[in-house]
């Protein structure tokens, strides 16, 4: 059979299957229902988290909650604490001090203190702020600040002082040393594992469930001989799990976009900080998500793996349902090994083992969980994680080809739904009877 | 030319479902596959139209492997269903394009059916709904009131669900049209509605397999047969040949009398009695007339008197009966 035959039909399927999924209520329902989780999602979390309503037309809330800073400078710099004012803090009052005031209760929560002291050559910058990120930023200007009045006293010019600004660093490490410095902290790796762990997860479930209801629903309908004449079974099968599959990450597109739309408006008029802060505090900062292209490329391309790995089974194990109700009972193994590879990969971001790294990236069903993540946080190298792929895409090739093997019996099977051992015995009596 | 079956054959798990089943259609026409339930009837449609792959055999089809590439095929399968929950219209258009039918002509082909089938007021609500308040008496009856909604195949009956897959079978204008029991669970007018439809098919030219179990339904329609028994061909031929092979030798007798004794003494096998109506099995038109000369002479009153040779359905039970007895 010619591979252009085997597929015949199989746009139209995919067309069709997916016109009537976003035709259909309940799914699109299911896509507003997404929609508007993500959009209610930001202001829980900040309402959850502490953050409140922010007033527009108080300048404290673009400057991390400080209503006034006050400088203390202790060296001979002559420190204009205007030139602080500028961007969040742009709106906010500068005003030189003495000292910290020794009665602490004279200290509102709106104030700051920037101390900048000195003995020798050595200049000290201390912040005192009620939230830490107004702080750092406050910090950091100082500090360059400093620098600079320091460079323009020792007599240099504006190129000069610009050459010196200039930030050059130097790494002296041992290849241990530096193995190490790629791994990223614990709390990092474990939110990069959780994260990534329950988008599989999401993806999985929702194309294994979608996908066997569809094969159930096109089984029940008693369709399937009439549609036979005009596709293969691969093709019929092959359109409507990838319908199914597109129809998810329109589901996934649907609440993501529901954040961002949250995000946006949310902080317009609510204090969104407090959601990073939280974020920062449980290891999720935005460094983890400023890997580049590559690593990007990596993720996407193990996602893709595991979600069509999944989606397979599903088309497998929702074709050996004659019903809706066999559907559940079809796809409770897949289901399982969903998320044992879930609960796995969680528990296995605990230990700081490379060893049990590399065993979980190479374990069929929970390398589809912990691979890419073991390698963006240093864990494996990338020949592992490419040994990793290659089983996953062995896994894939085999269901594929099982897949072509059942197909043709499971569509015009009737009665019982077909159990596993089967439908092995099925696959085995198509291929002695190819031999 | 036409279509060609060759020693088809299928086994389940080391039992024969179908044994070397062969033949041939050179002209247009109807073909008929009869046989028992479970003789093996569907698996070999299913084999011959590659939905099922054989364990051996052909199907040949104007000299090529008969499929989907090589022949334009209309199929009625056996086990007929519909998406429930999708919208009719929706339904054919796909079927239809699945079929390399342009969504335009497939829009066209469905209106032509759906009038001939009388199928317009479920395919078409809105359509039917207009002509319907054109009637006078109903004319500002349901003026105003809302849009029709397409229909879905759940708000059918069984008998309209057929039909609208009866409409499916026939939308790509197949050259060789399988009819897996067509007419199974449609009530009297329907069944005339689709018996119709056949003919004029058959007047097309084109080649129509017929499956089934009701013979008279079969009889009226088709030229050639094979009677399926058990997996096995245990009769095949024009229709006509096989009859006149048999001869006329099956009489039915209505009289005002009651007239075993001459049966007796005729040496006349009854096959069944009711009220003075007799199915008779003679041995051929001399011992027929013979009965039918002494019943004149003794002045029995003769309702009727109809010699005639085998139904299909007596042939197809004689043949049956034969191939258990052989076993």
């Amino acid at each position: 059979m010619k591979g252009s035959d085997r597929y015949r039909g199989l746009k139209k399927v995919f067309t069709f299957t997916l016109q009537q999924m976003f035709r259909n209520k309940s799914y699109r329902g299911v896509l507003i229902a997404l929609f508007v989780m993500g959009l209610f999602s930001i202001p829980l979390m900040v309402l959850t988290n502490g953050g409140g309503i922010m007033d527009i037309d108080d300048p404290t809330e673009t400057a991390g909650g400080v209503a006034h800073v006050y400088v203390v400078n202790d060296t001979k710099y002559a420190f204009d604490p205007a030139a602080l004012a500028t961007g969040q803090f742009e709106d906010i009052p500068f005003e030189a001090a003495e000292a910290i005031p020794e009665d602490t209760g004279m200290i509102l929560p709106t104030d700051a203190y920037v101390v900048i002291s000195g003995k020798g050559k050595q200049v000290n910058v201390d912040v005192y702020t009620a939230k830490l990120a107004a702080g750092s930023s406050l910090a950091d200007r100082t500090v360059a600040l400093v620098q600079q009045l320091a460079l323009e006293k020792s007599g240099l010019d504006d190129a000069a002082i610009m050459a010196l600004s200039k930030q050059v660093s130097l790494d002296n490490l041992t290849e241990s040393q530096y193995t190490d410095s790629r791994k990223v902290s614990f709390d990092v790796q474990y939110g990069v594992q959780l994260i990534y762990a329950i988008v599989v997860m999401m993806l999985s479930i929702y194309a294994l469930s979608y996908i066997a209801q569809n094969l159930a629903e096109e089984k029940s309908s008693k369709l399937v001989e009439f549609l036979l004449i005009s596709v293969k079974p691969g093709a019929l099968v092959l359109g409507k799990v990838l319908a199914c599959m597109l129809f998810v990450l329109c589901m996934m597109a649907c609440m993501i976009a529901g954040v961002a739309v949250s995000w946006v408006v949310s902080s317009r008029f609510l204090d969104t900080s407090v959601v990073l802060q939280n974020f920062m505090l449980a290891g999720l900062s935005s460094s983890m998500f400023s890997f580049g292209f590559s690593v990007g490329a990596i993720v996407v391309f193990s996602l893709a793996l595991s979600f069509a790995t999944f989606s397979l089974l599903g088309g497998i194990f929702g074709a050996t349902s004659n019903t809706m109700e066999d559907v559940q009972k079809a796809i409770s193994l897949p289901m399982v090994l969903i998320m044992a590879g879930y609960m796995v990969s969680i528990f296995g971001a605990v230990s700081e083992s490379r060893t049990a790294a590399a065993v979980l990236s190479l374990i069929p069903v929970v390398s589809a969980f912990t691979a890419p993540v073991n390698y963006v946080c240093g864990n494996i190298s990338f020949g592992l994680l490419a040994l990793s792929w290659a089983i996953q895409l062995l896994i894939l090739a085999g269901l594929a080809v099982f897949g072509g093997r059942v197909y043709e019996a499971l569509l015009i099977h009737r009665g019982e739904r077909v159990k596993l051992k089967e439908l092995f015995s099925l696959a085995g009596r198509r291929e002695r009877r190819a031999s | 030319m036409g279509l060609e079956v060759n020693e088809l054959f299928k086994q389940y798990g080391g039992k024969t479902v179908v044994d070397h089943l062969s033949f041939r259609m050179d002209e247009p026409g109807v073909y008929a596959l009869l046989g028992t339930n479970g003789a093996g009837k569907t698996t070999s449609i299913r084999m011959m139209l590659d939905i099922l792959a054989k364990d051996g055999g052909t199907a040949i089809w104007n000299g090529k492997p008969l499929s989907v590439n090589t022949c334009n095929i209309g199929y009625l399968a056996e086990e007929r269903g519909l998406y429930p929950k999708y919208a009719l219209m929706d339904q054919l258009v796909y079927f239809a394009e699945l079929r390399g039918v342009s969504k335009a002509d497939a829009k066209k082909r469905i209106s032509h059916w759906s009038k001939r089938l009388e199928l317009d007021e479920y395919l078409y609500p809105e359509q039917h709904k207009q002509s319907q308040l054109q009637t006078p008496a109903r004319r500002g009856m349901f003026a105003g009131s809302k849009k029709e909604k397409p229909k879905l195949a759940d708000q059918l009956s069984k008998g309209n669900q057929q039909k609208i897959q009866f409409l499916a079978a026939l939308l790509s204008d197949p050259e060789l049209i399988v009819l897996d029991e067509p007419l199974s669970g449609l009530d009297p007018v329907n069944t005339d509605l689709i018996k119709n439809v056949i003919r004029e098919e058959i007047a097309e030219g084109k080649y129509l397999i017929m499956s089934s179990h009701q013979m008279a339904t079969v009889e009226e329609f088709c030229t050639d047969i094979t009677i399926l028994h058990r997996s096995k061909a245990v009769l095949q031929g024009n229709l006509n040949e096989i009859k006149k092979g048999y001869g006329r030798v099956r009489l039915h007798v209505k009289t005002e009398q009651d007239i075993t004794r001459y049966l007796q003494e005729a040496g006349i096998a009854v096959m069944s009695e009711k009220e003075c109506e007799y199915e008779l099995r003679v041995t051929g038109e001399e011992q027929a007339n013979a009965l039918l000369f002494r019943l004149m002479n003794d002045h029995v009153t003769i309702i009727t008197f109809d010699l005639r040779e085998p139904s299909l359905h007596e042939i197809f039970v004689e043949k049956a009966g034969e191939a258990d007895e052989r076993e």
